[in-house]
């Protein structure tokens, strides 16, 4: 129990001392890299706290992370491939989306098969009622 | 001696409440008033030892009774007296004894107030809500007895974690568990009907109460919960679908369908079983709930105590809770009578239809999201997190026809009547829309779903606006008397347009906070200035403080306007000993078309303080809305109340 608080305080506490991270950029592009570090930011978890994103967070490995990531786009390098390199190294987890793949086909598309299931029902509720 | 008579009361009730379900189930048959007459008395009865109890747990809190285990590891002697009662939920025990007062308050209002209810219904209602008290006092009693005594008396006390020590957090337990168990009501009275066999508009009628209660203060809880993460976590976000979170907001959107597919049944018999599924189900998801965050299956700041074997009996009660109204609806539910109606594809009672498949829908997604991970990590232990990018993907599309038809539903009539207006009112609708869509489309940087967002916004606001000025143009009311406007008032369903108000504004605020919100961040020292968005602020001192409880080293900001300051903020990071833990108090400056939020972060003199900026636009109207919501709750069943006196 103290563990799981004291963890979260941990974070929250890191997660406060912001600082410039990304001032050293010295690229034409810098306008943009910022603000695509912090979009992919947002969709890597932070492995330490609790349902944070690094962009939220401010502990050692996310700002480790988010400076691994900027680096990776003044090297030019995709979205996509970033993803795939924390994900290699981190696994599934660092996700905050989860990749579509066989073992998460139910998750993505189970909400909308059973939206088609109760659309059935209904429609032939209201086809018997209707006038 | 005082808390262990608190114990013994405890202990009076749950044997009471056995005797009380055997008595119950013995009559069942055969069955006459004397029964109810006894089931009423054993009603008050409970009610009045499990709040003797609960006063003795918060007296114990408040003299800081430290012998006892509960109190010394979450209270301490120096804790403000609001914080030592609110102590008495802030914990997992207390929290428990909590759940059983409001559902032994409950099952005793429900006694005295329905008089009018069919006996034999009644006495179903009180024995289902018997049991229910049963099995959480045996819980209570078995793995989380709140009345523990300490082996060795500690000199003081633990204190309560200092991010529960706070107003808005001492509410929202009580209001959180007020709609949990309020579901309890419609789940007895669903179950109360099963076991009869009878079912009529009346049942609804008396039922529709319960479930907005129920309904208006879950919303209420879960708007402070999100407040709270808001100014307290520091991070500037409301909402995080954590799993907890997604724990209270479940039984929400089950009871927002229940609470209108009941409207269906008090006009005539059709979706009986339905909702009869829906009243169990809601609050099957509240036990379910109370399961996650009780746990411990589930880690965060709510799962006060990881300890398995609750988690097991957890389990055990939902079976039986769940699973024993289900296999009785598998029996019976064929036994029920719907009445052949006909009615028209655009009437009220189609468009309900369509809310229920969406937040039925909605609901199994939060669901989804939730349960997802867990079970993927014990099928095959693969580990996979889901973030706000899921829900995005799935939740919103599916909610955004909700939103759709809100607008339209209450211009509809009931049953197969035709609107003559109808085309009039939606072309009103699309045009009032199609403006606020290009206002919103000219903002600088608007997304395209920043566009959807809001004009569904713009779009629900004219709907609700359309439906009162067509109301007031049928009444053919001219309101040349304050009289009359009253007449008018009590005429129309007024808290329908609260709610649906609540969710534009609701709805409102989301977008603002979600598309428009603005950042700074930066290392600043004290004389520094610096501009973010259209302001500049002005680092003006830090100094040390002392609170109550907690030592505070509190920053000083000047906003400033055209070189005049307009107004401070002051920013703090609070180091409570006791608890050996710090928070930060973010400084927000809240206003109605957004909120300016700091933060102060790690720093000294030489190399200046971290800080973040936020201006969050219209994010107070996000609970504002709920707020509305739960309001409009109320009205109606204030509303209904008065015209029910008038027809009798």
């Amino acid at each position: 129990m103290f563990r799981n608080i004291k963890i979260f305080l941990f974070c929250l506490v890191l997660s406060i001392s912001q600082n410039n991270l990304l001032a050293d950029i010295n690229s034409p592009h810098k306008d943009f890299i910022i603000k695509k570090t912090r979009e992919i930011s947002q969709n890597i978890k932070c492995l330490v706290c609790q349902n944070q994103s690094i962009d939220d967070s401010n502990s050692e490995i996310a700002k480790d992370l988010k400076v691994l990531i900027k680096d990776k786009l003044q090297d030019g390098i995709s979205d996509e491939e970033i993803y795939n390199f924390l994900r290699d190294r981190y696994g599934d987890s660092i996700l905050l989306k989860p990749p579509l793949k066989t073992n998460t086909i139910l998750l993505w598309f189970l909400p909308f098969i059973i939206l088609a299931f109760g659309s059935f029902f209904v429609i032939r509720f209201l086809k018997s009622n209707y006038k | 001696m005082i808390p262990e008579i608190g114990h013994i009361f405890l202990i009076i009730t749950f044997v009471a409440t056995i005797m009380q379900i055997l008595f119950w189930i013995y009559n069942i048959k055969s069955f006459d008033g004397f029964t109810v007459h006894i089931l009423k008395r054993s009603a008050l009865m409970n009610f009045l030892f499990i709040l003797s109890s609960f006063f003795i747990l918060t007296y114990s809190f408040i003299i800081s009774d430290f012998s006892l285990l509960l109190v010394s590891n979450n209270s301490h002697s120096l804790k403000p007296l609001i914080y030592k009662i609110s102590g008495v939920w802030g914990n997992h025990e207390g929290s428990l004894l909590l759940w059983v007062l409001i559902l032994s308050t409950f099952t005793f209002l429900i006694s005295i107030k329905n008089s009018s209810i069919n006996s034999k219904l009644l006495s179903s209602i009180i024995g289902v809500q018997t049991i229910i008290l049963c099995l959480f006092l045996a819980f209570i009693l078995f793995t989380s007895n709140p009345f523990e005594r300490v082996q060795v008396l500690p000199l003081d006390g633990r204190g309560l974690n200092p991010l529960l020590q706070d107003p808005g957090l001492a509410l929202h337990p009580p209001m959180l568990y007020i709609g949990y168990v309020g579901l309890s009501v419609s789940f007895s009275f669903a179950v109360g009907a099963l076991i009869t066999g009878q079912i009529n508009k009346e049942w609804a009628q008396q039922m529709m109460p319960w479930i907005t209660i129920a309904w208006s203060a879950l919303t209420i809880g879960i708007a402070l919960g999100s407040w709270w993460a808001y100014y307290e976590l520091g991070w500037g976000g409301w909402w995080f679908w954590d799993p907890v979170e997604n724990a209270s907001f479940m039984p929400w959107l089950i009871a927002t369908a229940l609470l209108h597919s009941v409207r269906v049944l008090e006009k005539k018999l059709v979706l009986i079983n339905w909702i009869i599924l829906l009243s169990i189900l809601a609050f099957s998801f509240s036990l379910l709930g109370t399961f996650i965050v009780r746990s411990g299956l589930l880690t965060s700041v709510h799962a006060f105590a990881s300890d398995p074997s609750r988690g097991v009996f957890i389990l055990i009660i939902l079976a039986i809770a769940i699973g024993g109204p289900l296999i009785l609806y598998a029996l019976k539910s064929s036994s029920f009578k719907e009445h052949k109606v006909q009615f028209n594809l655009m009437s009220k009672e189609s468009a309900i239809l369509m809310n229920n498949l969406f937040l039925t829908t909605a609901t199994a997604t939060v669901l989804i999201g939730t349960l997802y991970p867990l079970f993927l990590d014990a099928f095959n232990g693969n580990k996979i997190s889901i973030g706000p990018a899921y829900y995005n993907a799935t939740f919103a599309p599916i909610m955004a026809p909700v939103v759709f038809l809100m607008a339209i539903a209450p211009l509809l009539n009931w049953n197969q009547t035709k609107n003559k207006n109808l085309s009039k009112k939606l072309i009103f609708l699309i045009v009032a829309t199609f403006f606020g869509m290009i206002c919103l489309y000219m903002i600088e940087q608007s997304s395209l779903f920043a566009v959807i967002c809001g004009s569904l916004s713009i779009w629900l606001f004219s709907g609700v606006v359309t439906d009162i000025i067509s109301k007031i143009k049928e009444s053919k009311i001219k309101f040349n008397k304050l009289r009359q406007f009253f007449f008018f008032i009590s005429k129309i369903n007024l808290g329908i347009h609260f709610a649906h108000i609540g969710v534009a504004v609701f709805l409102a605020g989301v977008t603002g906070e979600q598309f428009f919100k603005t950042e700074y961040s930066g290392r600043k020292n004290i004389g520094d200035v610096f501009n973010v968005g259209n302001q500049s602020l002005e680092f003006k001192k830090i100094e040390m403080l002392d609170g109550p409880n907690y030592r505070s080293q509190t920053a000083t900001f000047n906003l400033l306007k055209d070189g005049k300051i307009i107004n401070k903020l002051k920013p703090e990071k609070r180091f409570y000993p006791t608890e050996k833990s710090q928070t930060t108090e973010a400084a927000i400056l809240t206003g109605f078309l957004g909120d300016t939020y700091l933060v102060l972060g790690d720093g000294n003199k030489e190399i200046g303080w971290s800080i973040r900026v936020y201006f969050n636009p219209l994010v107070s109207w996000i609970w504002g809305g709920a707020c509305l919501m739960a309001l409009g709750g109320l009205v109606s069943i204030l509303q209904n109340r008065k015209s029910r006196k008038i027809i009798n």
